[in-house]
């Protein structure tokens, strides 16, 4: 992996807090789209808004509902193999797993997770396991699982106003 | 001079678009508002045929982010 280099924007008001961004390219079934993601180093997953899978990337979450023996093996998996798990789905006929979202606030959202592939900066695609929320309105945040892996460390240097994922 | 979308997002003063989804394509924010289902469709049908759009959630205004 090439390191990759992301910035900090305060917004929406130019006054506000700095927040890490990072655009990031996401792709399924032949469709792309580019997000900007908040990168968010206590999720566990990266999470975006379900509708978008939806509409972005045709995923009917419904229809492509895991059975119960996947949503057993996901629940069992030790969650060191989950890459292994990301890239078998991703092999066959990815299936929606159940999973609510629990927010640091304490709010619980439902969802599902569902794999699809990633590209930051020039580097190659990587599969990842994104939480589908059916919170509409959130900034879709680029979590650990999938991404943190693939790099030695993650640098925030807010004086800089940057950060970077270093391989 | 900016030259992609994401740099323009960075640049660009987005005090008014607080709390909306955005779309970005050549340097202007193409479509926005509060249903992001309805933001997305418009840019994609404003840029068939193109460069698909950058989509991005701009916070509320004075909200501050547990993640």
């Amino acid at each position: 992996m090439n390191p990759v280099e992301f910035s900090f924007k305060s917004y929406p008001k130019p006054i506000d807090m700095p927040r890490p961004v990072i655009k990031a390219t996401f792709t399924f079934n032949g469709k792309k789209d580019d997000l900007v993601c908040i990168i968010d180093s206590g999720a566990d997953f990266t999470v975006i808004p379900k509708w978008m899978g939806e509409i972005m990337f045709g995923i009917d979450f419904k229809k492509s509902l895991a059975s119960e023996e996947i949503i057993r093996e996901y629940i069992n998996l030790e969650k060191k193999d989950i890459l292994i798990f990301i890239d078998k789905m991703l092999k066959s006929n990815p299936k929606a797993i159940p999973s609510p979202t629990e927010c640091a606030c304490g709010k619980v959202t439902n969802g599902f997770l569902f794999p699809i592939f990633i590209k930051l900066g020039d580097n190659q695609e990587i599969p990842i396991m994104v939480q589908w929320t059916e919170a509409k309105d959130i900034s879709p945040l680029l979590g650990r699982i999938g991404i943190f892996n693939h790099f030695s460390s993650v640098t925030f240097n807010k004086k800089q106003s940057n950060g970077q994922f270093l391989p | 001079m900016i030259n992609n979308n994401f740099e323009f997002f960075l640049d660009k003063d987005l005090s008014k678009y607080s709390g909306q989804w955005i779309a970005i394509s050549g340097n202007h924010i193409i479509a926005a508002g509060n249903d992001g289902k309805i933001v997305v469709e418009t840019a994609t049908a404003l840029c068939e045929g193109k460069e698909r759009p950058l989509f991005a959630r701009i916070p509320k205004e004075n909200q501050t982010l547990i993640l």
